[in-house]
This record gives structure tokens, C-alpha cells and sequence, in this order.
């Protein structure tokens, strides 16, 4: 299926296929180019045009329905380029200058003029030069890709990762080739072939666009850039398994520079290869000798596009040719290309080229050319719209744009990335801490809430990334259901995740303690009290790791916690008092205080030895919200206390140092939180570390210190009072 | 290389008095004159023949009128000004004292001296 274009030139309406007119268009401008510094520049185009005119509309008598690419090559090879006419035209040295036009000086002699861009001359060996018909700065790489006879491109692409990469060295090298070489009007002799793929991209069809240069399949260019990426996940995910399994060596990540190194030529490469966006460029990208059935093939891919552009810019262009038809010209008649003529041959040329064109193009569509054909005021609309897009001076605002792209990019896959690993911590979290279920939710709404919310808020948008880098790079089209689907399920997510925070919020305002004074079987005698724990601090086996979590258990009856602390106060009165102050968090008040008094801990008051518990209980009703035990033991000024190294040991424990429960707030001497206070204080834990059996004497400042026991009679008082019964 | 550059030499210094030449003898239109050319095996590309022509016009050593043509695009015929004629003239001069001299010192009897027919490659 080929696209047909009727165009006129010098008033002559030919049919043309869409990729022989942008070749036409290619040859055309690259002899204005030629001629542009020429007297008469205009005259000698249009007098070209003319010929061509004449050659190709010959053409079409001898029968061809449609120029093709192959004629607008006989054409030009026919004709010349301009690198033939400089050659056949060249100048002795260069800088010859030569009057040009005038009677007397016209020496008719060389029919050179210094203006006529020309080829370095034949014989001597071609000089580096800067080119100024193709520069994206200053011609510099063009230039030396020129006299190479590589890809301009790829002197541009080499340039750039060497500037950027080299600490700036490329533009040293760049200014000062710009100030050394000169400048000189090249024909662009340097085929570029290296351009990105559009229609083969994942993020900007770098890697294709290289495959295609190299003639290798693109998924190839891909492994190798992934790979580095690749390799270091799968190191690290070793590295966690043996870690994990209490191994101490762990295979290095060798390939994290190569990684940023990948990436950062990705992003230079983007900037700098332009892209193929028309099928002609599309060929040349992709190496192919010009091939009818290719360009129909590809053609056939940018009709839908090419129709919007053309029914956009239409009116446009036909606004520009009346006003151009104000331009004196040699007088036409019988040719004129206006609409009412060119529907009367329009309609046959279409049904000419009707058995070629697409069925929905019956009215072939015909860019009306102001004339001449191609002037530089005139442009195909779509050229005009491509060169807007690319236009290649404003290199520095291409480059910002691309590179936010990139940050933009970056910054969702490293959100996609942070969120899918956030989803496999809370699964594992879950799935360790499956029994903890029954302790943590207040109702069945709440545990419905967080289920909810992990799978919409979590879950979802990391699939939903995942997946969408999968359609991507397997080529699918992005699917719109897809996507309200996911950001659907994600908003719900949302809400969910909104009501579980209030939730967990309302559940835990309040945080009060129940208190409760212990007193003692036997009364107190001497001077020093003991503090014992009894049991061992309870820890936890999971399934996952090696040794056990010390400081809490769980069971189906209990939630057993060590959050155990004591506080030593001076008493008011000569004699000792022990209080028991349980901590939760609640709804209110109220909830706060039944939670607490239903932990259950064990305080024992037995003459001069204090047993307590190593751990609280909490029962599943409970739940678990925050609970913590405080024993408040009030000693007189001069009289002593020790603890024993089992409950120095609890104390010490990692469990209950580091800040719990959260910001440290200031507390009232009670060491309660200041009532008709909405937010709940959290107390910072700071029992005071004490060494084991020790004595330690309270002062009248109401400080614990450390005191040497009393030789002999206190341990003997100590030894004598530890009978320690059990319960 | 060096040869091709001397061959491009020999044949610029003859191309401008080789077109007018053909242009005396009656009006022509370009392709006329590149057929003639190329009959005569001295070809020329049309990137070369009408910026040459254009440079004549603008000297004032052609002038040309539209011919309108059923056939095609109108056409320019172009012909020679008196002052054209009157540098033809000249050229006509240089021309045969040149091939003279070189008849003499290259001993090539009969002939005129063609130069190298060939495109350019």
C-alpha cells in the first residue's frame, strides 16, 4: 500500500509516492543549500525545478502512475549533486576569490565564484573542516565526521559521553577544534544512519536504534544493558540468602559503576541521537538498500499520522500560497496549480493511482505548493512540524527536556522499585507474625482495614508498575482499561489506607496508667532492699531466624513483653513503697486503664526482698497497645536498695533501652501523662542501669548512688533474706 | 586525483564559450543545450549548466524569453545579446589561437582537440 502525493513543480502536477517526495524535497534543499550564496540562487532553482519538472513528467507520460524513489535517484544522479558540481566546478586553492557577475569582471574564465560552497579540490588530500550547513553547535563534529567518513551522529554521540564522562575534557577539545578548524560549507557527505527507534522503545529506543546501526536485533543491545543491573540484584539476593543463613561471606557487587555508567551514556545517547521519524529516515536507520516494498511497509505504518498533520496544516499552507501568489513569476497559463484546476486532474490522478492507494484516500491528498515547488517560505506541513520539533539549534532545550524525562523516570521506577520491596517486607512481616493477629486488631473491621490496605495500597501500584514495564517491553500497547483499573484499586487503596489510620489513631488516644500499690507480706526490715527477678525474660522462635528474639513471646493465651522498668524515688516518709504502674494506650481514658490493669505482672513484697516478674501478660482481649510496666519503689533518704543480676539483666536488656515508644515528651512528676491531654505520651524509658549486687543509697536530693556495701552486716542481712519464695 | 583535477580544468575553460557557441546558432531552451552536449560528448550536469547560464543572463550575455509548452512546465529560450555576441567573439579568438598553439606543440594534425569525453564521476 503506498501513500500518493500529487505535488506541483514549476506547474506541473505530478503524482509522487510520499517517500520519492521527501527524497525530492532532500535533493531540492541540498541544492538551495548549494546555490544559496549565489546571485540568482532563486533563478537557477526554479530553472532546475523546471528540468526536473520536465524529466519526471515524462516520466509519468511514459506510464509510470506514481514518481518513485528510484526515479527521484535517476533524477538527481542524472542532474547532479552538489558534490559533482563542485568537483566539476572546483577552484584551484581555496579563498580564490573571483569576481562574480558584472561585465567587466566576469573573466569567464574558471566558472567558479568564491561564493559557491565548494568541495575541498580534487587532488589535494581532503582537509578537516567545520561544516556550517550541518552544526548542532559549531560543525565541529560533522566536520570531522566529513572528513572521516563516519556517522555524524556517532562523532556527536562520542563527543558528548566523552565531555560529560571525561570531566569536561571534551570541551576542550571542542572549543579549541572550533577555533583551529575553518569553516567551510559542506555537502554532508557523511551519511547518518544512527538515529533512535521510535516505534521499538522502551524508554527512548537508544538500545534499538544502536541494534539497528550495528544490523543486530535490539533485545540483544538490551541484555547487555540490563546486565549489569541484573547481575547485582542476583549477587545481592545471594548475598541475603547466605547472610540470612548465618553465613558471614557474601559474594561483593563488582557492577554497580557499570551500572551508572550504562545509564549515563543511556541518557547522552538520548539527547544526542536524533530520532527516525519518517519512513525515509526510518530505511536509512535501518540500512536498507531504498526498496519499494520497504517503503510501502512503512509507509503503511504512518498514514493515520500523516493524515491529522495534513488536515491540520491544510488551511495553513493554502493561507501561505495565496499570499505567495502575490510574487511576480513568469507568467503560467494552463498550469496553474490552483485547487479548481487540480481537482479537474486530481480526480483522474487519483483514480490513476487508485489501484495503489489506500482505499479511505480515494480523493488523493495533494499538498498545494505555492510556487516554485520548493521555496524555503513553503514547507510540507509536516516537515515543518518534524524540523519544529527537532530543531536542532536549540540542542540545550532538547537536552533539559530529555533529561527531565529521565529524572521523572527515575524517580517513579525507584518509587515502583522501593514499593515492591515494601510489599515483600509486609508479606514476610505477615506471614512471621501471623499469630501476633489476634493482639493487634481491635475489631474485625480494623483487621479487615489492614488486609485492605496492604493489598490496594501496596500491592497494587507495585504490580501495576511491574506489569507496566512488562507490556512495554514486550511491545503491548498500553491499555487504558489497565491503567483505570490499577489507579482505580489504588484510590480505594487509598481510602482504606486513610480509615486504617484513623482507626489505629482513635484506637490508641489515650495512654494511661493503672495503678496499683503493692504491699508487703512480711513487713520491711533493714536497710536495704532487694529487687529480684523472678523467670527468665521470655523470647521468641520464629520460624525464620536462628536464635530467639529476646524480650517478648506470644502464644495463643498471652503476649508476654519484658518492657519492664523500674524507677526509684525518695519516699516521703521513712519507710519503703512499692507502687505498680501498668501503661497501655487506649481509645480513652477509660480503655487506656482496663487494657492496663489487664496486664497481668507479678509483684511480690516479702520483707526486705521485692520479687518481680521478668515479664508482663497481656491477654489476647487486651490487645497489644503499648502496654509497659513501671515499678515505682520509694526509698527513704540514707536507706539503701540492690538488685539482683538477674533483674539487672532485664533491665539492662536491649529490649528496653533505644527510646520505645516514640518522642520523648515531658512528663509530670508522676510520670503520668498530663490529663485531658488528647495525644498520648509515650514514656521514654529511663531506668537507670544498675549494676548487680550492688547497694545503692538513696540521697536526700532523691538520687540513687552508687555505696559500698557495709562490710559484712548487710550481705549477711542480704544472705538472710533471700528466701525467694516461689509462687 | 591530480589528473582528474587538470581534466576538470581543461574542460571549465572551455565550457562557457562551448555554450554560447551553441546558443549563437539559434534560440535554445537548457535541455536543448545539454542534448547537444551530450551528443557531442561533452557532458554536463544541469547543477552546472544553469548556474552558468543564470551568471551569463545576469553578465548580460543572455537573454531569454517563456515559451509556454502543452507539454510540460514553460520554458526558457535563451539567446544571445549583442554584447554576447560580441564576447562569443572574443572567446572565438582565444579559442583558435589556443588550439593552434597547441596543434603546434603537440604535432596532432586534422582534428580538434577534444577534450576528454566523460562524465564526471
Amino acid at each position: 500500500m503506498n501513500k500518493i502525493l500529487h505535488i506541483n513543480i514549476s506547474g506541473q502536477v505530478i503524482a509522487i509516492e510520499a517517500p520519492a517526495y521527501e527524497a525530492l524535497q532532500a535533493y531540492l534543499a541540498s541544492l538551495r543549500r548549494y546555490f544559496a550564496d549565489e546571485d540568482g540562487c532563486e533563478e537557477i532553482i526554479n530553472d532546475i525545478e523546471g528540468r526536473i519538472a520536465e524529466v519526471l513528467g515524462a516520466k509519468i507520460a511514459a506510464g509510470t502512475p506514481a514518481v518513485s524513489v528510484a526515479d527521484v535517484e535517476e533524477v538527481a544522479q542524472a542532474m547532479g549533486r552538489p558534490a559533482d558540481f563542485a568537483r566539476e566546478a572546483n577552484a584551484e586553492a581555496e579563498g580564490t576569490a573571483r569576481a562574480r557577475g558584472g561585465a567587466e569582471g566576469f573573466t569567464g574564465g574558471a566558472s567558479t565564484s568564491a561564493s559557491i560552497p565548494d568541495a575541498p579540490p580534487a587532488g589535494e588530500s581532503k582537509r578537516m573542516y567545520r561544516d556550517t550547513r550541518d552544526r548542532v553547535l559549531g560543525g565541529v563534529c560533522s566536520g570531522i565526521a566529513n572528513y572521516l567518513g563516519v556517522d555524524t551522529t556517532l562523532v556527536r554521540a562520542l563527543f558528548a559521553l566523552v565531555t560529560l564522562g571525561g570531566f569536561g575534557l571534551g570541551i576542550l577539545m571542542y572549543v579549541a577544534l572550533w577555533s583551529f578548524l575553518p569553516e567551510r560549507a559542506l555537502d554532508g557527505a557523511a551519511v547518518s544512519r544512527l538515529y533512535r527507534d521510535p516505534d521499538d522503545r522502551i524508554l527512548g529506543g537508544v538500545a534499538s536504534g544502536i541494534a539497528r546501526y550495528l544490523n543486530r536485533e535490539p533485545k540483544w543491545v538490551r541484555m547487555i544493558l540490563i546486565a549489569p543491573i541484573a547481575i547485582n540484584a542476583a549477587l545481592a539476593l545471594i548475598a541475603w540468602v547466605i547472610f540470612v543463613f548465618g553465613g558471614d561471606v557474601a559474594p561483593a557487587l563488582i557492577s554497580s559503576s557499570l551500572i551508572a555508567t550504562i545509564a549515563f551514556a543511556y541518557l547522552v545517547m538520548w539527547v544526542v541521537l536524533p530520532e527516525a521519524t519518517t519512513p525515509y529516515e526510518k530505511l536509512r536507520m535501518r540500512g536498507q538498500p531504498i526498496d519499494i516494498n520497504e517503503i510501502k511497509q512503512r509507509v503503511q505504518a504512518g498514514l493515520a499520522v500523516a493524515r491529522r498533520h495534513f488536515e491540520g496544516a491544510h488551511d495553513r499552507l493554502r493561507r501561505t500560497s495565496q499570499a505567495w501568489q502575490a510574487t511576480p513569476h513568469p507568467p503560467h497559463s494552463g498550469w496553474h496549480g490552483t485547487p479548481d484546476a487540480f481537482a479537474a486532474t486530481g480526480g483522474g490522478g487519483a483514480s490513476e493511482s487508485g489501484a495503489n492507494a489506500n482505499a479511505p484516500y480515494q480523493d488523493a491528498e495533494y499538498v498545494e505548493a505555492p510556487r516554485p515547488f520548493a521555496s524555503a517560505a513553503e514547507r510540507h506541513p509536516r516537515d515543518a512540524g518534524r524540523d519544529a520539533g527537532r530543531a536542532r539549534p536549540s540542542g540545550l532545550a532538547h537536552v533539559a527536556q530529555v533529561m527531565v524525562q529521565v529524572l521523572l523516570l527515575a524517580i517513579a521506577g525507584a518509587m515502583a522499585f522501593t514499593l515492591f520491596f515494601a510489599l515483600i517486607a509486609l508479606a514476610v512481616g505477615a506471614v512471621a507474625l501471623w499469630p501476633a493477629r489476634a493482639y493487634l486488631f481491635s475489631g474485625a473491621w480494623q483487621e479487615a482495614l489492614t488486609w485492605s490496605t496492604m493489598g490496594l495500597f501496596v500491592f497494587v501500584p507495585a504490580l501495576g508498575i511491574v506489569l507496566w514495564l512488562f507490556r512495554r517491553a514486550v511491545g503491548a500497547r498500553p491499555s487504558a482499561a489497565l491503567g483505570w483499573s490499577f489507579g482505580g484499586l489504588w484510590t480505594l487503596g487509598w481510602a482504606s489506607a486513610v480509615l486504617l489510620a484513623v482507626s489505629v489513631a482513635r484506637d490508641v488516644r489515650a495512654y494511661e496508667a493503672s495503678t496499683a500499690a503493692v504491699a508487703a507480706d512480711v513487713p520491711m526490715a533493714g536497710d536495704v532492699l532487694s529487687l529480684v527477678a523472678k523467670g527468665a525474660p521470655p523470647a521468641y522462635k520464629g520460624w525464620w531466624n536462628d536464635g530467639e528474639i529476646e524480650g517478648w513471646d506470644l502464644d495463643d493465651q498471652s503476649l508476654r513483653l519484658a518492657y519492664v522498668g523500674v524507677e526509684f524515688r525518695k519516699s516521703a516518709d521513712v519507710d519503703y513503697h512499692v507502687q505498680v504502674a501498668k501503661y497501655a494506650a487506649g481509645q480513652d481514658t477509660a480503655d487506656a486503664v482496663r487494657r492496663a490493669a489487664g496486664a497481668d505482672y507479678h509483684a511480690h513484697w516479702r520483707g526486705s526482698t521485692l520479687e518481680l516478674g521478668s515479664a508482663y501478660a497481656i491477654a489476647p482481649r487486651d490487645k497489644f497497645r503499648g502496654q509497659r510496666v513501671e515499678v515505682i519503689v520509694e526509698v527513704p533518704a540514707g536507706k539503701r536498695v540492690r538488685v539482683d543480676e538477674a533483674l539487672a539483666a532485664l533491665l539492662a536488656g536491649p529490649w528496653n533501652h533505644g527510646g520505645s515508644w516514640g518522642d520523648d515528651r515531658e512528663l509530670d512528676d508522676e510520670g503520668r501523662g498530663v490529663g485531658g491531654q488528647a495525644a498520648p505520651r509515650w514514656r521514654r524509658h529511663r531506668t537507670l542501669v544498675l549494676a548487680a549486687n550492688t547497694d545503692y543509697v538513696m540521697t536526700d536530693a532523691g538520687v540513687l548512688i552508687m555505696a559500698p556495701p557495709p562490710a559484712g552486716v548487710a550481705s549477711a542481712t542480704v544472705d538472710a533474706q533471700r528466701p525467694a519464695p516461689q509462687q | 586525483m591530480d589528473v582528474e583535477n587538470t581534466q576538470s580544468q581543461m574542460r571549465k575553460g572551455i565550457l562557457e564559450y562551448c555554450i554560447l557557441s551553441i546558443i549563437r546558432r539559434g534560440e535554445v531552451y537548457p535541455t536543448d543545450i545539454l542534448d547537444e552536449m551530450r551528443r557531442s560528448n561533452l557532458r554536463i550536469l544541469e547543477g552546472t549548466l544553469y548556474p552558468l547560464l543564470t551568471r551569463l543572463k545576469n553578465a548580460g550575455m543572455l537573454s531569454y524569453r517563456w515559451v509556454e509548452s502543452n507539454a510540460g512546465p514553460p520554458r526558457k529560450y535563451f539567446s544571445l545579446t549583442p554584447q554576447g555576441v560580441q564576447f562569443h567573439g572574443s572567446l572565438q579568438q582565444t579559442w583558435n589561437e589556443l588550439a593552434g598553439a597547441v596543434h603546434a606543440l603537440t604535432s596532432i594534425s586534422g582534428r580538434s582537440t577534444a577534450p576528454e569525453a566523460g562524465e564526471p564521476s
